[in-house]
């Protein structure tokens, strides 16, 4: 999201070579979900149980899917074309070896844009963008162990991303409020658990970098 | 040349109307040739303005011009100085980040030594690098910073930090080694 809404420019002169907008990603998500009930003499007690969902515990659901057992050190990030993309790749990167590798992960976990409302202000020359945008996104997670979707809504900075030096883009950086739902199953003997989900996701960064496609 | 392209494309990109209201295309404006080697013009940008007109409540076309008095008045120095200070603060706050990921006592230390931090984007980095760390180990710290905070916004933050972090992980949970909840979910 965060380049949700990448405005700007630019192709290179190789083929396959066109120029993203590369962002991190950092979800603090909470997930609720239904205990089982409890009683004493005179009540009955339907609780709910609390579950913290970070950038770890997605890298560690998203580990089988792709086969690769990822460091600590991962992170996840978003992957966008400009001048917009409505749907940009999320990838897994980390380090083996002191090599920088991305895995797509989009077919599991997948961002789309819904929209993306500016008001910023454009310093011609310099050229330099500054202001804010009304984004709003959605991170979906599928996978057989758990699915959900979340939806944000947030006001996100908007800033001048530099590819080789020169303004490439317009980047959006900043917090959104997620909140939705899903499910995920402990194993196969508990069955399926609804959840709520409620927090936030950051997205940082305003790097433009050409990559082959 | 790409310099140029891109900076062409930019002008007319962020100059274009944008009427996207659901996650079909978006109607921006593409890589088209007729911006393609010149620098922002006066007349591309009398093009935009023309074809904002025909669209219903839009941004604004230009700035007013008493907006545009105050930004042209604005100091080279000041705005030096301004992004100075901003490219300070990001600094600081990808040190954290990087920090979040490591788990040694001496990087803990630094990240709890920023929570307290007067400016508020590093303070609240901080807490989200714990946040994201999970790092329980983090949770004294946290509570002693909690406890010398007079500002109750501030105390609120770290205490939905220690809750946070309290909680037990979806990993956690997943792999049957719940940290600090005993209770069964209920399946559907």
């Amino acid at each position: 999201m965060a380049c949700l809404l990448t405005a700007g420019a630019a192709q290179s002169n190789a083929q396959n070579t066109v120029v993203k907008v590369v962002q991190e990603l950092r979800f603090k998500l909470t997930a609720y979900y239904q205990m089982s009930a409890t009683e004493n003499s005179s009540t009955f007690f339907r609780n709910a149980g609390k579950v913290s969902v970070t950038n770890k515990d997605i890298i560690n659901l998203l580990e089988p899917e792709v086969n690769i057992i990822f460091s600590s050190n991962a992170k996840l990030m978003l992957i966008s074309g400009i001048p917009v993309d409505p749907r940009p790749r999320v990838v897994v990167r980390d380090r083996f070896e002191g090599e920088r590798f991305d895995t797509d992960v989009t077919r599991y976990f997948s961002a789309e844009v819904l929209a993306s409302i500016e008001d910023t202000k454009i310093n011609k020359n310099p050229l330099k963008a500054s202001g804010s945008s009304y984004d709003v996104v959605v991170f979906e997670m599928s996978l057989t162990q758990v699915q959900f979707r979340v939806q944000g809504f947030g006001k996100t900075a908007v800033r001048t991303g530099k590819h080789e030096g020169e303004p490439a883009a317009l980047v959006h950086t900043g917090k959104v409020d997620t909140s939705g739902g899903g499910e995920y199953q402990v194993n196969i003997l508990t069955g399926v658990v609804p959840v709520a989900l409620s927090g936030t996701v950051q997205i940082t960064g305003t790097d433009v970098k050409a990559m082959t496609e | 040349m790409l310099g140029l392209g891109a900076l062409a494309l930019f002008a007319a990109m962020v100059i274009s109307p944008r009427g996207r209201t659901t996650s079909t295309t978006y109607p921006g404006p593409t890589a088209s040739a007729d911006g393609a080697r010149s620098l922002e013009t006066q007349s591309s940008v009398q093009l935009n303005v023309a074809r904002r007109a025909e669209l219903p409540p839009a941004r604004p076309a230009a700035a007013s011009p008493a907006k545009k008095v105050a930004d042209q008045t604005e100091e080279p120095a000041d705005r030096t100085r301004e992004e100075q200070e901003e490219a300070r603060v990001a600094a600081r706050i990808a040190q954290l980040w990087d920090l979040s990921a490591k788990t040694d006592r001496a990087s803990l230390e630094t990240i709890l030594s920023e929570v307290r931090n007067p400016d508020e984007e590093i303070r609240q980095a901080a807490l989200d690098a714990i946040s994201q760390s999970g790092n329980r180990a983090a949770i004294p710290g946290l509570r002693e910073a909690a406890a010398q905070t007079q500002d109750s916004p501030q105390k609120q933050a770290i205490e939905d930090v220690i809750e946070y972090i309290s909680l037990p992980t979806l990993t956690e949970i997943l792999r049957g080694q719940s940290a600090t909840n005993n209770s069964r979910p209920a399946p559907r």
